[in-house]
């Protein structure tokens, strides 16, 4: 047989088909595009604190359920299911830990925020953008890592630089504008890749006439 | 073991280095993608091999009777959805293909070296 069978690289090219729809990066670009939105709270009245977990948590919300419905009604009909051998089980249930402890960390932060517990903290602007940077980049790197996703790795640092990018911004315009700016386009720069693929996907794989 | 060789065409103890059943194509192909996965539904075997629903269906049906392939037919809601997974026997059969072959090579890597 002329062609050769390269195992690794044939479990490889079956795992990572299932990004080829693009789904992932509309749902990392919808989580970055929650940020752009959170200003948003003062439109409507809200306070500081209320705006920015309702707005955040019912956007990122929708971009879960979106990727569900995504991932089940048209990724699933075209390139069917695959169920991996034990190391990328256990890959991804250390991605689901990760992002449990994840969210975790912070509601907590953010509830010690809500009650005042940092008000005594003073933090340099630069180093606050460090740390915001690396709350973002760290967990996206960690993830692109565990599920073997190399576009997450450029979205995790595009991400982490945003921040870096409004503190520049503010020198220049207001900082619920510059968050709405710099996240807007980071975020919808990775929601338009998304949909990209998404659009090459369905060129790709037309939904089968017949099945067995 | 006689290896066959442009002299041994006409050896009669000749006996095939390597599983001829899994050699064909389309079921090393069927056989390979079921090797590095723990199971498959029907769709997602076609969309990685690249064979027709008639082909797939065809070597399933052939590697099934052979007892190296399991399939198990389930119901989400009024949907079926058929999962193929290799059996014990077609997992172990696979390995001693891949070793015959990789040996196979290696012998014929290696006269051609010395020809």
């Amino acid at each position: 047989m002329a062609e050769k069978i390269d195992l690794k690289e044939l479990e490889k090219k079956a795992y990572r088909s299932t990004f080829q729809d693009g789904f992932w990066d509309i749902f990392i670009g919808m989580i970055f595009m929650g940020f752009a939105l959170i200003p948003l709270g003062d439109v409507f009245g809200l306070p500081e604190m209320i705006g920015m977990l309702l707005i955040s948590l019912g956007w990122n919300i929708s971009a879960v359920v979106f990727m569900i419905l995504g991932k089940k009604y048209v990724t699933i009909p075209r390139i069917g299911m695959i169920k991996f051998g034990p190391k990328r089980k256990a890959d991804q249930r250390k991605v689901k830990i990760y992002l449990g402890i994840n969210v975790l960390f912070g509601v907590v932060i953010l509830l010690l925020q809500m009650t005042g517990m940092f008000g005594f903290i003073t933090i340099q602007r630069f180093a606050l953008s460090i740390l915001l940077g690396l709350f973002i980049s760290l967990p996206f790197g960690i993830m692109a890592y565990f599920l073997d996703f190399p576009r997450l790795y450029i979205y995790a640092l595009l991400g982490g630089l945003g921040f870096f990018l409004i503190d520049v911004l503010e020198l220049f315009t207001s900082g619920p504008l510059s968050l709405f700016l710099v996240f807007g386009i980071i975020g919808g720069s990775i929601v338009i890749v998304g949909i990209v693929f998404l659009i090459k996907f369905f060129r790709k794989y037309p939904l089968p006439k017949e099945a067995l | 073991m006689p290896k066959k060789d442009d002299d041994d065409i006409e050896n009669p103890e000749f006996k095939e280095p390597f599983d001829k059943f899994i050699h064909e194509p389309s079921r090393l192909k069927i056989m390979a993608q079921l090797f590095v996965v723990e199971s498959e539904d029907f769709i997602a075997l076609k969309v990685q091999t690249g064979l027709t629903w008639g082909n797939l269906s065809s070597h399933i049906a052939k590697l099934e009777e052979k007892g190296f392939v399991n399939v198990k037919k389930e119901f989400k809601g009024k949907k079926p959805r058929s999962w193929a997974s290799l059996t014990s026997k077609g997992r172990a059969a696979f390995e001693e293909y891949v070793r015959s072959m990789q040996g196979f090579l290696t012998e014929k890597a290696e006269k051609g070296k010395n020809k």
